[in-house]
């Protein structure tokens, strides 16, 4: 008796349910499994990126990132390549710091936090790295996080996985939780989000980005971008960005200005005083960012991320008052 | 392509299980649940590497010898979302850089084990997107396009429950998402930039 989750995607035939034709169990076992694999696979919170990141012996640096996971996983893994000949620690928000060898000829290293509890609300996760004290300077070349996948769901208001028992050939209706249609039905109620991008840099005003400039300056340059498709109309989505922002001094401001090329439309997040303290700062930008299209292979609306309508964002910062200097650390792109 | 037959979600379905019991459902209602279902796998896919450059001009990371096909980044490993044939999802994907001589850039998705002699082909295999040779001193995307990759099944040790209690293996098919470089001068060609992400079948 368990809400399994299958190792391919099943899908289901909609033209077997139809009026006045008995469906057959199979079809409502298809939509049980078919649950289960959306709701069993997890997400990935941090698409790989390179932080372009050195980090000399002896020293730590912080990588903070901003999520907001489907709710479902008990497993989140981080895996990174990194190159130099280097002792180093890993270390996450929970369970124990690792240890890692690697080599000037790249190593990719894998470090895992076994959750002690399910959220799906919005948060930041942190990797911490240490290079020992009689490291070579390690080169930080990618990192990435997603939820491992499951291979069973727990049949309760978190998982909602449907017991696949109760659609076998034969069984009645049944009307109870995590069972039989109305289990399927109920499912669908799970969270799905899409993480676009996370890039951090280390929390740190030396390593970080920072300016001092009134005119806007580049933070990142023609980042690639699909949101989620949900209705058959759709072709935007909506995209929320949230920000680790500080700044020298308590009375300095800043903007980050993201702007989307296939529109030229934009939204400017406005940080008024942040301090010395890192905080998150987030702004939607609703119903602009195009999303998938599904009747081509690539995705891509009109085919192609290089047509003449560029797909992606340019993000571009500045310090708006004061007289100190404005810094960032971290941005995201999390689907709302 | 889409498997539902709308395209798209509908919405004014009930996601609570005792509207559905002990009462007549429309079969209009289960035509809806179906579709939503297919539609909700068909936009599972996930970004797996979004990496772009902070400059237009500088940054990323150079080839250190000339003449070969030579690695300059790897993301991942990544567990691949499995599709209805049996084969993984589709990864459209994208790559670019800068170079001050003939350079060519490669980005592929290869079974893990199988990058060298992907990646180092002398013919570039489906797994694996090559550029054309560019010599330009700007950050600029070079190539996209769409791979498959075979459906190679390893073990892999994963949890069921929270605390990293009830361990378990799946088969899955894991791989990395793999940037190489070419050029007639060693340094010459720089990546800066890459993108793979999931995508339903056509």
């Amino acid at each position: 008796m368990t809400a399994t989750v299958p190792a391919a995607r099943p899908i289901i035939r909609q033209s077997d349910i139809e009026a006045g034709v008995a469906v057959r169990a199979r079809t409502w076992l298809d939509a049980a499994q078919l649950a289960n694999w959306c709701n069993g696979n997890g997400e990935v919170l941090v698409p790989a990126y390179s932080p372009e990141q050195t980090i000399a012996s002896n020293k730590t640096f912080v990588f903070r990132y901003r999520v907001t996971p489907p709710g479902r996983a008990v497993r989140r893994v981080w895996v990174l390549y990194l190159e130099g000949n280097c002792a180093l620690s890993i270390d996450g928000n929970v369970g124990p710091s690792a240890d890692y060898i690697v080599d000037s000829g790249g190593t990719w290293v894998r470090y895992v936090e076994d959750l002690t509890a399910k959220s799906a609300s919005l948060q930041e996760i942190s990797l911490t790295i240490t290079n020992a004290l009689s490291s070579a300077t390690l080169t930080v070349k990618s990192i990435a996080c997603y939820e491992d996948l499951r291979i069973v769901l727990d049949k309760d208001a978190t998982d909602l996985g449907v017991e696949l028992t109760s659609v076998a050939v034969r069984e009645p209706i049944q009307e109870n939780p995590y069972t039989s249609l109305g289990g399927i039905a109920a499912a669908l109620g799970a969270a799905q989000r899409r993480q676009y991008f996370n890039v951090a840099r280390p929390d740190d005003i030396a390593e970080c980005w920072a300016t001092t400039s009134a005119t806007l300056v580049l933070m990142l340059d023609d980042v690639p971008i699909l949101t989620r498709k949900l209705l058959s109309a759709d072709t935007t989505g909506n995209v929320r960005f949230a920000a680790l922002c500080s700044a020298s001094d308590a009375t300095t401001d800043g903007e980050i200005d993201i702007t989307n090329n296939a529109t030229g439309n934009n939204v400017t997040l406005t940080v008024t005083d942040p301090g010395t303290t890192w905080a998150w700062y987030t702004i939607d930008f609703p119903a602009d960012i195009l999303c998938e299209d599904l009747s081509e292979a690539s995705g891509w609306p009109d085919g192609a991320l290089l047509t003449a309508a560029a797909k992606t964002l340019d993000i571009t910062f500045r310090r708006s008052g004061g007289a100190g200097t404005f810094y960032v650390a971290s941005i995201a792109a999390i689907e709302y | 392509m889409s498997t539902s037959n709308v395209g798209g979600l509908i919405r004014g379905v009930s996601t609570t299980y005792s509207d559905f019991g002990n009462q007549p459902v429309r079969t209009s209602t289960w035509q809806t649940v179906a579709n939503n279902w297919n539609h909700t796998a068909d936009e599972r896919s996930r970004v797996l590497v979004c990496w772009s450059p902070r400059s237009t001009t500088t940054g990323g990371y150079s080839i250190k010898v000339a003449g070969a096909w030579t690695r300059l980044m790897s993301f991942g490993p990544f567990p691949l979302l499995v599709g209805a044939d049996g084969t993984p999802y589709p990864v459209r994907l994208a790559v670019g850089g800068r170079s001050t001589a003939s350079s060519q850039l490669r980005i592929g998705v290869c079974v893990l084990g199988a990058a060298d002699a992907d990646m180092s082909a002398s013919v570039a295999p489906s797994n694996v997107l090559e550029s054309a040779a560019f010599n330009n001193t700007t950050n600029l995307w070079r190539k996209d396009g769409v791979v498959t990759v075979d459906p190679v099944f390893q073990d892999y040790g994963i949890v069921n429950d929270l605390s990293g209690a009830t361990p378990s293996t799946v088969a899955a098919v894991l791989v990395t998402v793999e940037v190489w470089g070419k050029s007639a001068t060693g340094s010459a060609c720089v990546a800066t930039q890459a993108y793979a992400a999931e995508q339903v079948a056509l």
